[in-house]
């Protein structure tokens, strides 16, 4: 009966799903004590054509996860890369109305956040993101 | 009018999130006068947060950028607060300036201004949508320039803001001119503003509802709450949210008179609504459905159960309404359009996240298989927060109680605990989820 | 008004109050209506309330799973296919290469004598996937399809598509309508989404109608309470829910809880078994983990059983929005569709219910037929569709669009409109007034799609 039990709630919509994930955050794996999810800092993102909303412009040094909601027509993804241009994570690609989550471990510093599909980067869609101590 | 819990239950509900035994039998003692007061002015001091903040395995939530935080921090303070009528007038001015599909932080901006505007002028609240920044972008007022005119949000605004109708489509055209002007401005990382810019603004000579002039942005929406039909039509509109049967002709009458009386205040207007006898028929027999945020946040409220899970998020977006997401303009569709087979099948599955999760979670030990049908269902109902519960629902709990141990040889009874606990757990999910508890 | 090329959603709501006409009739809320209207997140399934006798009455008139009984299914392909890469034209290969540049199919293999060309992609799958079934003559093509002045919006087209109208205005789908016209009042597997919430295009104002991904979805299941006693908590539901109610409100939610039950024991027996077996595991084999395939496995199979399926909505989860790299997505997206349709043709004939089937697969618009900069393609007219069936018409149903006369957005121009389609498929296949569900039905002339 215990197994039935967690198995619909797994088993609910997609979404249910996709909330259980990010609940429990990308990087860290199911069963993380709390202490680490607590060092997790959230920095929700939207997306639209062409352009990045940023809710959080710095955030602490340790797990940064980004949650990237889509409110565009078309589909995106975020990339986030070091100044140098060297990539650390992406999203795969987002559908509109659709959610990602990335979450990274960032060290103090400043990152580009960029939607590495077509021209979308050389229309707007690029930002920075603060990491502080 | 004679005052009874039964009163108390009902005003509760309809006002707010539900009442608690202890609310309904104290609130009955006091009388009608003292409890309308209470529930419509609400705490002096205004609204607090009673109990535990919500705590999601250890993690404080993070409305603005943790997906569906937004939705727990809401229902939780329709869970907690000390002033349930002003949630509960929040959560209708979200559905009636229904704003969609904008950036979280402006979402929950809107829902404070809403919160902070329920119960005080509908002019006032009517300006602040006006230029809200979640409204703006959603119905493209913003950047609607004298150049280029955006009718969507002058036609929202008369069509199902404010009049419903009395005007025409060169009244939209008239409206859309004035209220150019709002600019909005970005830098790398979002929105910074929006901004009225007169040189964006169209301020050539407008006709609108018979009136002539340079008209402005608050020139219209002075005369649309001028408009005869206005107060008829928010005094329907809000009536429909608290009263299942259309309000006669003269109680429209009537409300618009006080709502215009008061200055177009609201809490007149809402008390006048809570006070008629209207909203107390059939006391025996709710019939307003719940809709999905109250079935929710009621069911968690008069249980006593606080907020440790994320279910609610996707439970409410399962059920057909996610707040902050509503599908249109036009807001939810309200009453009977809640219910489907697929809506009931979600209203059931909650059951088990509140009997597994919530204050009514059997304990281990609890409920013995020897308790009588009546007992079992006397302890069930206790658990759940003393709903209403009609003679047949519960001829129909007792008549389960009663054959619920069928396949076990009677000698076994007294120590098949874990069995009396499945029943328990059973009764307690059929009257948190039984048609009657999806009405109110 | 010239319409926008896609320009992102900040125009999407901006509308000229000429476009938005008001169709709807007047027991139908805006709310019931505008469901859909904004990409689908949210669903209704609204139903009206009838009183007991009728009900049984209704339920037993029903007995659709009456076998014969036809079947309509809608596949849709979200995002915008391509027209010139799933059906390259070899007549025109050379205009056609000068439009796309690298990104072109070298050498697609023809579609017999057409004069049109095939997606490689097309060609996987059982029999030789969607080729296979055209080369069968089992598949009809509708080049060139979409409406007048098109709308290059995913919401605005995809919504116009979704409900039949060409409108922002809500409105229920226009299978709903149908359901509403024709529908029973009492099983709401009559229209069935194979998704977690309801499609736009099976949206109804009164008909009730069902949304899962699978069976175990829509059990009223109390955690911990099984066998013996699960079955007496559903016989006390049975009678919470048949209680007398009296009232608009408490009546719909008796309804509900009525239907709610019923469709939960109707699928129970399909629902995966303890010892791991699936009652709705199919004859054929499927793609490997396609969602596509999975989806119409279960509507093959459901349809199979007596449970009055008329009219079934499925999505592929493929991205047709090919902006960039339109090589790779669309060759995904086709794989993925040649794969779960072939399968599910081979499916219905297993079955032997193929006769009673008929397949539309559309996308909400097409695609700009030069490629842009980054090997893709951008928002476009004169779109792909194609029906699907023993009973099909086969060919190219309809004109392949000039390669070298676009119109004023230098996009293809429109050969047939999509309720076209609509009006011959309602009387067609689905046997009836086509007026009923799609306004000015006459005006559009129609198509032999059935055969």
């Amino acid at each position: 009966m215990v197994a039935r039990r967690s198995g619909r709630i797994l088993a609910g919509a997609a979404l249910a799903a996709a909330l259980v994930a990010a609940a429990l955050g990308v990087g860290a794996a199911a069963g993380a004590g709390t202490a680490r999810l607590a060092r997790t800092t959230a920095v929700g993102i939207g997306a639209r054509e062409y352009r990045f909303a940023v809710y959080r412009a710095r955030v602490r040094r340790g797990t940064v996860r980004f949650d990237l909601t889509n409110y565009g027509q078309d589909v995106h993804d975020l990339v986030v890369e070091t100044r140098g241009g060297r990539r650390l994570g992406r999203t795969g690609r987002v559908r509109s109305r659709s959610r990602a989550t990335l979450a990274l471990r960032l060290a103090p510093g400043t990152y580009r956040l960029v939607c590495d599909l077509a021209n979308h980067a050389a229309r707007g869609m690029r930002t920075t993101i603060r990491v502080t101590r | 009018m004679s005052w009874t819990e039964a009163h108390v239950r009902r005003l509760f509900w309809r006002a707010g999130f539900g009442a608690t035994p202890a609310e309904a039998r104290g609130w009955a003692k006091r009388g009608r006068a003292a409890t309308l007061d209470w529930v419509v002015d609400g705490p002096r001091g205004g609204a607090r947060l009673r109990g535990p903040a919500p705590h999601l395995r250890g993690r404080r939530l993070d409305p603005a950028d943790v997906w569906g935080d937004d939705v727990l921090w809401w229902v939780d303070r329709m869970i907690r607060t000390t002033y349930p009528l002003q949630e509960k007038l929040t959560l209708i001015w979200h559905d009636h300036f229904a704003t969609a599909q904008q950036d979280t932080p402006l979402m929950l901006a809107q829902n404070r201004m809403l919160r902070r505007r329920a119960l005080g002028s509908f002019r006032t609240l009517l300006g602040d949508v006006t230029r809200d920044p979640a409204m703006q972008l959603f119905l493209s007022l913003a950047d609607s320039t004298k150049d280029a005119p955006n009718e969507n949000y002058a036609r929202e605004l008369m069509e199902l803001f404010t009049l419903g109708s009395g005007y025409t489509e060169r009244d939209v055209r008239a409206a859309a001119r004035a209220l150019t002007g709002f600019s909005s401005r970005y830098d790398h990382s979002g929105l910074v503003s929006i901004a009225y810019r007169p040189d964006q603004h169209d301020d050539g000579v407008k006709t609108l509802l018979g009136r002539r002039g340079r008209l402005g942005v608050d020139d219209v929406l002075d005369l649309v709450t001028a408009h005869r039909d206005h107060a008829p039509f928010l005094v329907a509109k809000l009536w429909s949210y608290f009263v299942a049967t259309p309000p006669s002709a003269a109680t429209v009458r009537g409300l618009s008179a006080t709502y215009r009386r008061s200055g177009l205040q609201i809490k007149p207007l809402v008390r006048a609504i809570l006070s008629h006898p209207a909203l107390y028929a059939n006391l025996d027999a709710p019939d307003l459905v719940k809709c999905p945020v109250v079935y929710l946040a009621g069911a968690l409220r008069t249980t006593g159960t606080y907020l440790t899970q994320d279910y609610p998020t996707w439970m409410l977006h399962q059920m057909g309404q996610m707040p902050f997401d509503p599908p249109s303009v036009a807001g939810w569709d309200w009453r009977p359009a809640w219910m489907s087979s697929n809506a009931m099948c979600q209203r059931f599955a909650l059951g088990n996240y509140v009997v597994t999760w919530g204050r009514p979670r059997v304990r281990r030990g609890s409920a013995p298989a020897t308790l009588t049908p009546r007992q079992a269902f006397q302890r069930a109902w206790s658990a759940v927060g003393e709903p209403h519960v009609s003679t047949a629902t519960r001829s129909t709990l007792e008549h389960l109680a009663k054959h619920f141990f069928d396949d076990l040889d009677p000698r076994w009874r007294d120590t098949a605990g874990w069995r009396g606990e499945a029943l328990q757990a059973t009764l307690r999910h059929l009257l948190l989820t039984c048609p009657e508890s999806q009405l109110h | 008004m010239p319409r926008s090329i896609h320009k992102g959603c900040d125009d999407f709501r901006q509308t000229s109050a000429g476009a938005r006409e008001r169709w709807l009739t007047p027991r139908l809320t805006r709310r019931q209506a505008l469901m859909g209207a904004l990409g689908g997140g949210l669903t209704i399934w609204s139903q009206q309330t009838m009183p007991w006798a009728r009900v049984l009455e209704a339920a037993s008139a029903q007995a659709a799973g009456a076998p014969g009984v036809r079947v309509l299914v809608s596949v849709f392909l979200p995002g915008g296919c391509d027209l010139l890469d799933t059906l390259p034209p070899l007549g025109a290969y050379g205009q056609y290469a000068d439009l796309r540049g690298a990104m072109k199919l070298d050498a697609p293999p023809a579609l017999g004598a057409t004069g049109l060309g095939i997606h490689p992609s097309l060609t996987e799958g059982t029999g030789g996937g969607v080729k296979g079934l055209f080369d069968a003559g089992k598949v009809g093509f509708l080049p060139g399809i979409d409406y007048a002045n098109p709308d290059l919006s995913h919401f605005h087209s995809r919504h116009f598509w979704e409900t039949g109208l060409v409108t922002e205005r809500a409105a229920p789908g226009w299978l709903g309508r149908w359901l509403d016209h024709h529908g029973s009042r009492e099983n709401p597997l009559q229209g069935l989404t194979l998704a977690s919430t309801l499609s736009p295009v099976l949206a109804t104002s009164s008909a009730p109608v069902a949304a899962l991904e699978s069976p175990t979805d829509v059990a009223l299941d109390v955690w911990g309470v099984g066998g013996l006693q699960e079955r007496q908590m559903l016989d006390a539901w049975a009678r919470l829910a048949g209680a007398h109610a009296r009232g608009a409100g408490p009546q719909s939610v008796h309804t509900a809880a009525r239907l709610a039950k019923s469709v939960g024991d109707r699928l129970r027996p399909y629902a995966p078994r303890q010892d791991g077996s699936d009652p709705l595991a199919p004859p054929v084999p499927y793609p490997d983990g396609d969602t596509l395939g999975e989806r119409l496995s279960r509507v093959a199979a459901l349809v199979a059983q007596p449970l009055g399926v008329r009219l079934a909505a499925v999505d592929s989860d493929s991205q047709f929005d090919t902006h960039d790299d339109q090589p790779r997505d669309l060759g995904d997206g086709l794989r993925s569709a040649s794969q779960s349709l072939a399968a599910f043709q081979a499916d219905l004939e297993a079955r032997g219910i193929a006769d009673r089937v008929l397949t539309l697969v559309w996308s909400e618009f097409g695609r700009r037929p030069r490629a842009n900069e980054s090997s893709g393609t951008d928002h476009g007219a004169g779109g792909i569709a194609w029906v699907q069936g023993t009973h099909a018409a086969s060919g190219i149903l309809t004109d392949y669009p000039s390669l070298t006369d676009f119109d004023s957005d230098d996009n293809l121009k429109v050969t047939v409109d999509f309720r076209k389609v609509y009006c011959s498929l309602i009387e067609g296949w689905l046997g009836t007034d086509a007026a009923e569900v799609i306004p000015n039905a006459g005006a559009y002339g129609r198509l032999a799609l059935v055969r």
